[in-house]
């Protein structure tokens, strides 16, 4: 009987961190990626967090993925206070409730498009011929229904993209977080993503929150949120 | 599960080089285990026909201290109720008289020290005697005798020739009598070979003033070598022969009894030496494969991949590359080993160049060893390789599953 508690996603705001501070140390220097920051995710925000590199981005996104835990300061993801979960009861969260799409190396290699959608919804438990036909829904979905026997390096940089973002939302979580999504991307190959998950969001009303440098992908955020040396310069919706 | 032993089985064939050459290392290590066992399931067999052959049997009766002072006075007598009682006892399949009686022969002038060997030549001649296979012709009787090969040899006896015996009688005096060479005598006996003049078990009695006596009744049951403690303990307890020493082979030859033992201590060293190289051609494929694959590993984290299935993912993908490789190296192996055993390995490679044989306590072994393998010989590589495996992998699997994942990714 597993005695671990379970992760809560109940009506709660997707994310939130209050007064978080982030300190990484490198040799003897000590440089704070997160200064004091501030910010609640809505249910349903399509976000960006934009800002010069540095800014702390990234290490926002890991702490609302639940992959890190807050120097000082409090984050909640779906109720849950990551200070207080161990790394299983983390890992569990991420499994059940989060999606995740990286800049790269999204995929398992030796795993087909299919297969890799289909990873997550059997960890989850879910029966074979259930989680195989939802994995080939939401390729089909994706327009990737077509490559689903494929291997990811049979796939282009955006196809890879697409099947990350198909795994990020098969399990239909209350909270995406893509890192950089579309860094490795040309430009039309991000345009098609973007108004990819954008669709996923209105759709499902799935919380998307990416980091971004580019402002074609800005244009597609509900709301944006600067980021300036660790700590909150703006905060705009759209 | 489907997922981690697909992605198990797959990763196999990522790096196909490193992972064909871990294979190899397995195969090799399963290979050398199993022909070293079949060598010795073969030599074992050579040493226990031997063993139980004509020379040693089962067990063994003599009359007290006869082992120890081999004194013709110490025979055993009323040989004939004795013998009779012998057969008769559940399990007995062979009960042979002998008599084993220490000589001087001469051809002419030079004597020379021998060993007179009275046999019952008929029972003798039968399969497993110490004459078996020679033509009714060539075998002793009357005063003819056979004179071992090496003996024959060194003293230049020949087909013919007349050899004076001089020994002492079981009654105190001297025993003497004129023998004919009836045939050169070669047997997995060295002793026989070395020392031996067998002459019929009567003509011995006559020599040495053995009437109904012989110095030892050879005993061969009707199981196996291995149930020679019972048959020397239930033959000890006929009331005729009670007062008489009986003894299995074991207690007779104790260090021919430790050979069996030898054999397996000598197969776990091997098995312990080649298995250490297949954990180091593991854990490096493993240790490699992990290094490499530590972004992909933290991703997988990353998206819920608990530590302990990805600790599973690794020791599987380790445990499939190790069975892989003991299946390949049992194949072959069984191959080598049935060769080997159909065409044999001669002792002759084996022993001093220009013999045909090898001599080992007393007793020569002739021909061809026969390797063979019996099912559960393959049993240690499968188990050895399965612990090697999960051993060797586990630690790049725990060290990876400890890894915070975006630490894992970043590397």
């Amino acid at each position: 009987m597993n005695t671990e508690a379970q992760p809560t996603t109940t009506a709660k705001p997707p994310a939130v961190a209050t007064d978080v501070v982030k300190t990484f140390r490198t040799g003897d220097m000590e440089v704070n990626a997160l200064a004091g920051l501030t910010l609640e995710v809505r249910r349903g925000d399509f976000l960006a967090l934009v800002g010069p590199s540095g800014s702390g981005k990234t290490t926002l996104l890991n702490l609302f993925g639940a992959l890190d835990r807050p120097t000082k300061g409090k984050v909640e993801v779906l109720g849950n206070d990551l200070g207080a979960m161990s790394k299983s009861e983390r890992a569990r969260l991420r499994l059940t409730s989060l999606g995740f799409v990286f800049q790269a190396y999204n995929l398992v290699p030796v795993l087909t498009a299919a297969e890799n959608v289909e990873l997550i919804l059997e960890l989850q438990g879910m029966g074979a011929a259930e989680r195989r036909k939802r994995a080939l829904d939401v390729l089909g979905d994706l327009g990737l229904g077509e490559l689903a026997a494929r291997r990811p390096m049979e796939l282009s940089g955006g196809q890879q993209q697409r099947v990350a973002v198909a795994r990020a939302v098969a399990s239909r979580p209350a909270l995406v977080l893509a890192d950089e999504p579309t860094a490795n991307l040309d430009g039309k190959n991000a345009e098609q993503l973007m108004a990819l998950m954008r669709r996923l969001s209105s759709d499902h009303g799935t919380t998307f929150v990416f980091s971004t440098h580019d402002p074609r992908v800005i244009a597609h955020a509900s709301r944006v949120v600067t980021l300036e040396d660790g700590k909150i310069a703006s905060d705009e919706t759209h | 599960m489907i997922s981690t032993l697909r992605i198990a089985w797959r990763n196999l064939g990522r790096n196909t080089r490193r992972t064909l050459l871990a294979l190899s290392a397995i195969a090799v290590a399963q290979l050398a285990v199993l022909a070293v066992e079949g060598l010795m399931n073969g030599m074992t067999v050579s040493i226990m026909s031997s063993l139980t052959g004509p020379m040693v049997g089962h067990a063994q009766i003599h009359a007290p201290l006869w082992r120890e002072e081999q004194s013709p006075d110490l025979a055993i007598d009323r040989l004939e109720e004795r013998l009779a009682a012998v057969r008769a006892t559940e399990g007995v399949a062979a009960a042979l008289p002998r008599i084993y009686a220490p000589a001087l022969v001469a051809r002419e002038v030079d004597g020379r020290a021998a060993l007179v060997v009275g046999l019952d030549v008929l029972r003798e001649s039968e399969a497993g005697g110490m004459l078996e296979g020679l033509p009714a012709e060539g075998r002793p009787h009357d005063r003819t005798a056979l004179v071992g090969a090496e003996l024959a040899r060194a003293a230049g006896i020949h087909v013919g020739d007349e050899l004076a015996v001089v020994g002492q009688g079981a009654d105190g005096s001297m025993a003497n009598d004129l023998l004919v060479v009836g045939g050169i005598l070669s047997t997995p006996v060295e002793m026989v070979n070395r020392m031996g003049v067998v002459v019929s078990l009567e003509t011995a009695q006559e020599i040495f003033v053995m009437e109904d006596m012989a110095t030892e009744i050879t005993l061969f049951g009707t199981g196996s070598i291995e149930d020679a403690g019972s048959l020397a303990s239930r033959v000890a307890h006929v009331p005729e022969v009670e007062e008489l020493e009986t003894l299995p082979w074991s207690e007779l030859n104790p260090e021919l009894a430790g050979i069996r033992d030898i054999t397996g201590l000598y197969g776990i060293v091997v098995m312990f030496v080649v298995f250490i190289a297949a954990a180091a051609g593991v854990a490096n494929t493993m240790l490699m494969a992990t290094y490499e694959r530590r972004r992909e590993l933290g991703m997988m984290l990353s998206v819920g991949v608990g530590p302990g299935r990805l600790v599973t993912l690794i020791v599987l993908e380790a445990l499939m590359l190790g069975i892989l490789g003991v299946i390949i190296g049992s194949a072959l192996g069984l191959l080598l080993v049935t060769y080997q055993g159909h065409v044999g390995i001669q002792l002759a490679d084996m022993g001093s160049a220009g013999n045909e044989s090898i001599s080992f306590y007393g007793l020569t072994f002739m021909g061809a060893l026969h390797p063979f393998l019996e099912p559960a010989d393959v049993v240690p590589g499968f188990v050895g390789v399965i612990v090697v495996s999960v051993l060797a992998a586990l630690g790049p699997a725990i060290g990876t599953s400890r890894l915070e994942p975006m630490e894992a990714m970043r590397s």
